[in-house]
């Protein structure tokens, strides 16, 4: 874009310098406040001082510049155009005293007529004069080493890292040659900022006294030809970033002579020797953002600041009605500091000034009088809340906001927020509650009451120290503990055996069909806690085997049945007084793994389920058991058990495979039911069965041998006797206790 | 027999006997340590006897002696069990454990077979035959029974098998408007089945009660046989 070309603000399209309105979308291209634009050849100049003559006391302290100060800083000529030209209209007549006895004769370098220092503001001429002076003072000579630091003396290691660095001497040809490429690099480094930052003069640092030693070495550490030029340099160029350099070079092209520049002499470096830093006293007379007219044109249409915050923030020697474009504060400010540290000294008078009247202007009330206050109906009344929490979240304070301390924003504070702002809401303090009626209270409390104690469980009411069931199951136990003792003792009277029961008598008869001394195959397939009952149920029959002579071939289907059916066989051998022994006369096979379906196996090729015997022999190579092929060998199939699943399986899985080989069951009192289906049916799938001790005793009674099922038959009558007693007299009191407490139940129920 | 007549393995056995008995019914004051410890020893003894009894009886007759010093055809036998038994082994392995699915999946259809095929020839049929036969008139003739008792036992099976599988119909018809109900007849009859369970039921504790109450008299006795010679000793 050229320059007799302005930009739209609005629609951002081109259009001539002279308009005043876009011919496009007809927005005004100038705002009200912008002045007229800069005449080419127009001189600039500094901020005007304030009317009246009156300077401030900060403002009075630039006064008194040291005299011999460092190299004077050139500073922008769009950043001093606003404020010359104040200060031309203001006119020489309005200039305080002591700014015209400062006036300071012609620039020898070629200053512009029209920039005569009488034009500018009483700060920046008086940087003015300081400059030439720096500028006419001789060069400094380091023919006798370096120079000496005022006020304070060198010490030894720092002149011994100078010496060994090699510093170059100064003399007055270097210096002119200095001058010279310093003036051929003016443009150069108006267009390349860090260029110029390198060709900057480092030893003209050198006599202020605001530099310290660690500076001193960073001079040393840069190109020494440069470094010794004093010739004077554009004042922040060397210190300003790429893009503002660009930004400066695209937009305000500075001249390249020493002629034609208005350059404004800032505060050298050595002004701010006792308060401020040598490095911040570089920057002190650089404006932060150098814009030029267009850009500040476009700046201020986009955004343009209430001239109340603009007084707010600008001292009042630099307020006026119109605010100099240049004075327009960037979005960010490059330094923020805190409280008062930037005034060391204390706040000057002119920003407490300020601070006072600021508020007043820059917040505008927008008051609607017309507006008058909306009236709620009576029910949204009563569920306004009487208390609201704050009107929103709390605003953290600017001290709480972090400084960026790394990237583009390094220094800023409160820029970008560490969390999210939702989650640095502070609790409020204030509870919203309904305001509700008194019985909506009343019962919002019962049911608050009651969902508290829903998930409680409530306190078990106290047992009784002995507790009743303890109490009968110790009674009761005494109770048939008593009997089965007194009737084991032969206290009780002795009963007769019963009489033996149909399943029974043809258990008997099917093993008096055996012939004497054939193979029998005995199942002892039941648990170790039966043993008792199963030992008195099998023992006749075991007994009556023996007494034929039969061999036992003993199997198994549980891993404990081995050891149940050496010890039962033994038991009734050793009882009955047949002593049998397991060589010829019964062999132990032992366990048939793999449940159902080893009994399967067994039952249809029995000398490769079992290939040996209990004792790892090979039992089926006997005389009784070497023409067994098949269970239907066997005389006759006995199973002992006390699970009806174990006796299903042998039925089903067994009984099919044997022909006319008889199957004898022997089962608890508790299988009995199950397993007698197979002995009603038609042909019976089951011969015979003895069934408990019941089925024992009666086996004993057909066989005229009482035995271990008899010794116990009486007790087991006594027994049932005590049981029955038990249950007649507690189902006796259970009535009688009943028959009592029906009444009572009965009246309260009446009086309810 | 007395103490003194019992060898020391038996003496042992007979105090073991009477002190786990003594441990087991001290329940009867409650849960306490003697009885845990009973019954922790209980369990720990039949799991190492069933261990001990399924190597001996089993794995090595029938699974080491034929790989070791059996015939090749005992050898090709054996092979095939100790193939199966190492994928079962790999069930153990979650990486491995689908390698054990055709070992796991053989014996479980093998079971399923027998069980099956054993319940249907062995327990179906039979039975149903049974139920049938008990309402032959001619058989009962032969068999010498009087053939109104045949009869009446015979209807009082079949009725009792037919109500007993009706009380488990839970079909119903919907009336609208009404929840859905089993008809009169349906639960006429299986009110009937429900006395038949009642009494299936009542018969089976009956048959617990009587081995409970059968072991009870067996251990009494043998405190009694434990403790009366020491009496009896002058």
């Amino acid at each position: 874009m050229s320059m007799a070309e302005m930009r739209c603000p609005m629609c951002g399209k081109e259009n001539p310098a002279e308009l005043e309105r876009c011919q496009h979308c007809q927005a005004r291209l100038r705002p009200l406040e912008t002045p007229a634009p800069h005449e080419p050849g127009q001189e600039a100049t500094g901020p005007a001082t304030p009317p009246g003559g009156e300077v401030p006391d900060w403002l009075g302290s630039f006064r008194q510049v040291d005299e011999g100060a460092a190299a004077p800083l050139e500073t922008e000529e769009s950043a001093t155009e606003a404020g010359e030209a104040e200060a031309l209209a203001l006119g020489e007549e309005e200039l305080p005293e002591w700014l015209r006895s400062e006036e300071a004769p012609p620039s020898p370098a070629g200053e512009p007529e029209g920039a005569s220092p009488g034009d500018l503001p009483e700060w920046l001429a008086a940087l003015h004069l300081e400059s030439e002076e720096a500028s006419m003072s001789p060069p400094v000579r380091y023919d006798d080493g370096p120079p000496p630091h005022p006020g304070d003396q060198e010490p030894d290691w720092l002149r011994d890292l100078r010496q060994r660095q090699g510093v170059e001497k100064f003399t007055p040809q270097l210096a002119e040659e200095a001058e010279e490429q310093a003036a051929d690099q003016v443009p150069e480094a108006q267009n390349a900022p860090p260029k110029a930052e390198e060709a900057a003069p480092q030893e003209t640092q050198e006599p202020s006294e605001g530099i310290t030693d660690w500076q001193h070495i960073l001079d040393q550490d840069q190109p020494p030809a440069k470094a010794e030029t004093p010739a004077p340099r554009a004042p922040g160029e060397g210190e300003l970033p790429a893009w503002l350099g660009e930004i400066k070079a695209a937009g305000a092209p500075t001249p390249a002579g020493p002629e034609g520049k208005a350059e404004t002499p800032l505060e050298p470096a050595a002004e701010g020797e006792e308060e401020t830093p040598g490095w911040l006293s570089r920057f002190e007379g650089s404006p932060a953002l150098i814009l030029d007219e267009e850009e500040q044109a476009a700046l201020a249409a986009e955004a343009p600041l209430p001239a109340a915050e603009v007084e707010a923030v600008t001292p009042a020697a630099f307020s006026s009605e119109e605010p100099p474009q240049a004075e327009i504060p960037s979005s960010v400010p490059p330094f923020i500091f805190e409280g008062e540290d930037l005034f060391i000294g204390g706040v000057p008078d002119w920003l407490k000034a300020a601070d006072e009247e600021a508020p007043m202007e820059s917040a505008p009330e927008e008051s609607a009088p017309d507006l008058a206050p909306a009236e709620l109906p009576t029910w949204v009344e009563a569920m306004r809340p009487a208390r609201l929490a704050a009107a929103g979240p709390s605003i953290l304070d600017e001290s709480e906001k972090e400084v960026e301390g790394a990237g583009p924003l390094v220094g800023l504070r409160g820029v970008l927020p560490v969390e999210p702002e939702v989650a640095r809401l502070k609790k409020s303090s204030l509870s919203v509650r309904l305001q509700i009626p008194e019985k909506q209270a009343e019962r919002i409390a019962i049911l608050e009451s009651l969902l508290r104690t829903e998930g409680k469980t409530a306190p078990a009411r106290e047992k009784p120290a002995a507790a009743t069931q303890n109490i009968l199951r110790v009674l009761i136990f005494l109770v048939l503990a008593l009997a089965a003792v007194l009737s084991l003792l032969g206290l009780g009277g002795q009963a007769g055996l019963p009489q033996f029961p149909a399943p029974v008598f043809d258990a008997s008869q099917a093993v008096n069909a055996i012939p004497g001394g054939a193979a029998v195959l005995v199942a002892v397939d039941y648990e170790p806690a039966f043993s008792a009952e199963m030992d008195a149920a099998a023992a006749p029959l075991l007994d009556h085997l023996m007494l034929k002579g039969a061999y036992l071939t003993l199997v198994s289907s549980l891993p404990t049945g081995p050891a149940q059916a050496e010890r039962l066989v033994k038991g009734v051998s050793l009882r009955a007084g047949h002593h049998y022994q397991d060589s010829g006369q019964y062999a132990n096979l032992g366990y048939i793994p793999g449940g159902t379906s080893g009994v399967l196996t067994f039952a249809e090729i029995p000398q490769a389920a079992l290939p040996f015997a209990a004792d790892g022999s090979r039992a089926w190579e006997g005389e009784k058991l070497r023409s067994i092929r098949s269970l239907a060998d066997f005389a006759l199939v006995v199973v002992l058990t006390e699970s009806p699943e174990v006796a299903r399986a042998w039925i089903e899985q067994a009984q099919p495979l044997l022909g006319t080989t008889p199957m004898v069951m022997v089962t608890s009192a508790q299988a009995e039911p199950l397993v007698r289906p197979y002995y009603e049916t038609t042909p019976r799938q089951v011969t015979g069965m003895v069934a408990g001790l019941a089925g024992g005793a009666g086996y004993e009674r057909i066989l005229s041998r009482p035995g271990l099922a008899a010794g116990l038959w009486g007790a087991f009558g006594n027994l049932n006797l005590a049981a029955v007693a038990i249950m007649l007299v507690a189902g006796l009191v259970n009535v009688i206790s009943g028959a009592l407490a029906r009444p009572r139940s009965g009246g309260s129920e009446e009086k309810l | 027999m007395s103490l003194a007549g019992l060898n020391l393995a038996e003496l042992a056995g007979a105090v073991c006997g009477l002190a786990f008995t003594l441990a087991v019914f001290s329940y009867l004051l409650g849960d306490n340590p003697l009885f845990r410890v009973a019954i922790a020893v209980f369990v720990g003894v039949t799991a190492a006897y069933a261990l001990v009894v399924t190597w001996y009886n089993v794995l090595w007759p029938q699974l080491v002696i034929p790989l070791l010093s059996g015939s090749r055809s005992e050898l090709f036998f054996a092979l095939a069990p100790v193939g199966l038994s190492l994928l079962i082994f790999l069930k153990a392995f979650p990486k491995w454990s689908s390698l054990g699915n055709p070992a796991m999946a053989f014996l479980v259809g093998v079971g399923a077979a027998a069980a099956i095929g054993g319940a249907v020839l062995g327990t179906l049929i039979p039975q149903a035959n049974a139920s049938i036969n008990l309402l032959d008139v001619q058989a009962a003739g032969q068999s010498g029974m009087p053939w109104m008792i045949k009869l009446a036992e015979g209807t009082v099976i079949l009725v009792g098998t037919l109500s007993s599988l009706v009380y488990f119909h839970f079909g119903s018809r919907r009336a609208p408007g009404e929840p859905p109900r089993r008809s009169e007849a349906i639960g006429v009859v299986s009110w009937v089945g429900q006395l038949f369970i009642a009494i299936a039921f009542g018969v089976l504790f009956a048959g617990v009660y009587a081995a409970a109450l059968t072991a009870f008299l067996e251990r009494v006795q043998s405190i009694l046989a434990f403790f009366l010679p020491l009496l009896a000793t002058p």
